[in-house]
């Protein structure tokens, strides 16, 4: 055979893999049905075969018992009743005779089977019986004990014949009767013979046919037992054996052996999946592989940034006390210069020695702001911060300059949130103290902070003022560090204030941008989202 | 050494302003000498000097320091204004402009030197002293 069964028995689909077993048990059962139904239909013609022999036996012996009594009597009934009797193993002569032609007539081996008083019902399967399984030496030799009783009903009618017309002719001949039926006697006896041959012959052949479909039974009813049994373990197993692969390498991957494989062993849907499971798992530890390059850059990174930090921490130190301990001296020696020699010096000199204390304040300031700019985020604790009272705390460090400027601050419905204090309180301070430093030269600045409710649950700020107002173009500028919009003498400033205001709402999750108009004001909004 | 006519300085901070006012005018090199305090100023001036032909109220620096970190409109963004003015006597080629700035990051000498070629001679870092100066006067003006 060019193609395995196994294999290809292996490789289909699990699906048709029980189709298969169970169009096989299907086949074999209704292989045994068949084979019931022959042999109940078998046995029922032997059967009806003996019960025939019987009829047959019986009508010979009450013809025999007639015909002496006909010969004792002389009574014209007790030979019509012989002939009655005859008529049942002339009609299955009849039968036997057109049997054993080469093309029969079964319409006539029919008739001759209810002649011999056989039911109709069981004509049929009698005859099949006799044509069919004419070659079992059983069926065979019956028949042939059946032809060799036939024979002897040849003469048997001849002899009743023959008594008949002695009796009817009134001749006296009771030995002759006598004699002629000893040899009816005679024949009687070897037809006894003949039936019980023929009765013992059928029941062998009945016996042999009972076993004969009984082993038939069972070996067909073990091949459905043995051939369903292999077909459903060979199924289960094959596919108990790929889930079980399956398992181990499913448990060692989760464990994190990712080099963990499953060995396909047929191409059904367990071996598809286990070539699928492979290639998962060949996605998974190049993905892991990446995502652990990519974690190791990360680390990397953070490393270096965590140095970089460092760094500029121990700038921000640097910055605090040893840049400023230079200044320090610069403005203090500028000052005791300034008053020493308060009445020598000319206006051009006082005016350098301004521009000295001036500078030096200036670097002061600007080391201060980059150093609160700087440390934005190091300290951020989060707890409930009371804005209105924070303001309230604002507007007494700010007293000095709203009593100066006249400044009118309207503070409505401020909430509580959850922040950093230090970081609101320097958001709130740069904008308050932008908003009155920028003011216009005319009128006293008026600053209104509120507050609303958003959508979503976060707070949107406002702090709106009355002041110079920012040119469009520069709306997004003034959020940069360093950026500044005016001169020193003009408006001073270092120009961290707003990037500061940036950088803490940023780090709280919102955003901040402003609304103007040059000289009608600006509004500075910043968004608090809900925490 | 040829005598300069009118030297510009463009500069916020009012003291680098002055003090490079003396260091000039003790170079006795230029006759007349003005310093802006804003480059928004600046520009009006660029505006006014190259739209007549000879205004004696707003006459055409021979040299300009610039500064770059300027409030509301630095250095570059003046130069890019600059080149948008209208020029009809024909006479920004005749300005040498210095970019004088305190910045010491080398990506603005870069930007300066390169992209701003066209219209920036040179690029120093503040202070300008007496020897910066008259080195810049002998290499560009000379008779």
């Amino acid at each position: 055979m060019g193609f395995s069964f196994l294999k290809w028995f292996k490789d289909i689909s699990i699906a048709k893999k029980l189709y298969f077993t169970v169009g096989i048990m299907a086949l074999l059962i209704a292989v045994e049905l068949v084979t019931l139904f022959f042999a109940i239909n078998t046995l029922s013609s032997v059967r009806a075969f003996v019960a025939g022999e019987g009829l047959w036996s019986k009508a010979q012996k009450d013809a025999v018992y007639h015909l002496r009594k006909y010969g004792r009597t002389h009574d014209e009934k007790e030979y019509l009743k012989f002939q009655e009797f005859m008529k049942v193993p002339l009609g299955d002569r009849k039968t036997l005779m057109e049997l054993s032609k080469e093309n029969p007539d079964l319409e006539v081996a029919r008739q001759g089977f209810i002649e011999g008083r056989n039911h109709a019902n069981d004509v049929d399967g009698m005859i099949k019986l006799f044509t069919r399984f004419y070659w079992v030496s059983y069926i065979n030799k019956a028949i042939t004990i059946w032809k060799e009783a036939d024979l002897q009903i040849t003469p048997l009618i001849q002899i009743g014949r023959q008594i008949h017309l002695w009796i009817d002719a009134d001749v006296n001949s009771h030995t002759r009767i006598d004699k002629l039926l000893n040899e009816v006697d005679e024949i009687n006896e070897k037809l006894t013979v003949l039936e019980d041959n023929f009765s013992y012959t059928l029941g062998e052949g009945s016996r042999w046919l009972e076993n004969l479909v009984l082993t038939l039974l069972f070996i067909v009813a073990l091949t459905v037992e043995i051939s369903g049994l292999i077909l459903a373990i060979s199924v289960s197993r094959g596919i108990q054996k790929g889930l079980d692969e399956m398992i181990t390498a499913s448990q060692r991957i989760a464990q994190g052996d990712l080099t963990a494989r499953v060995q396909p062993y047929s191409k059904d849907e367990i071996g598809q999946l286990a070539v699928s499971f492979n290639h998962m798992a060949d996605e998974l530890s190049h993905s892991t592989e990446e995502r652990k390059k990519v974690e190791k850059l990360l680390r990397d990174y953070a490393k270096k940034l965590e140095q970089s930090n460092s760094n500029l921490e121990q700038f921000a130190y640097v910055a605090s006390h040893d840049l400023q301990e230079p200044l320090r001296t610069i403005t203090n020696f500028a000052r005791l210069l300034e008053e020493k020699q308060r009445d020598s010096l000319d206006a051009t000199s006082r005016k350098y020695m301004n521009y000295i204390v001036k500078a030096a304040g200036r670097q002061k300031a600007l080391i201060k702001d980059l150093l609160l700019y700087s440390r934005i985020g190091k300290q951020h604790i989060v707890e409930d911060v009371n804005i209105n009272s924070l303001l309230a705390e604002i507007q007494e460090d700010m007293s000095l300059v709203v009593k100066e400027t006249n400044a009118v601050i309207s503070i409505q419905n401020l909430p509580v949130i959850q922040s950093s204090k230090i970081e609101m309180k320097l958001l709130l301070h740069n904008l308050l103290s932008n908003a009155i430093k920028y003011r216009s030269p005319e009128i006293n600045p008026a600053v209104n902070i509120q507050a609303e409710k958003r959508a979503n649950g976060g707070w949107l700020f406002s702090v709106s003022d009355n002041g110079i107002g920012i040119e469009n173009e520069f709306k997004e500028k003034i959020f940069i560090i360093f950026q500044r919009l005016h001169n020193e003498n003009e408006y001073s400033g270092t120009g961290i204030g707003l990037a500061t205001c940036k950088k803490i709402v940023e780090l709280n999750g919102g955003t901040i941008w402003v609304e103007s108009k040059p000289l009608s004001g600006s509004t500075f909004y910043f968004t608090l989202p809900n925490t | 050494m040829k005598k300069l006519n009118f030297v510009l300085l463009i500069d916020d901070n009012d003291a680098d302003n002055e003090f490079h006012e003396i260091v000039i005018q003790q170079a006795n090199i230029s006759s007349d000498l003005k310093s802006i305090s804003s480059s928004v100023k600046a520009l009006d001036y660029f505006k006014k000097c190259l739209a007549t032909e000879n205004d004696p109220e707003f006459p055409v620096p021979e040299l300009v320091f610039m500064d770059i970190n300027m409030p509301s409109m630095n250095g570059f963004e003046l130069l890019d204004r600059l080149k948008g003015i209208p020029d009809p006597y024909h006479r920004k080629n005749k300005m040498k402009i210095y970019m004088l700035t305190g910045s010491l990051n080398p990506d603005d000498r870069d930007r300066a030197t390169e992209q701003y070629n066209d219209l920036v001679t040179g690029y120093k870092i503040k202070p300008l002293v007496d020897t910066a100066f008259l080195e810049i006067v002998q290499t560009h003006f000379k008779d």
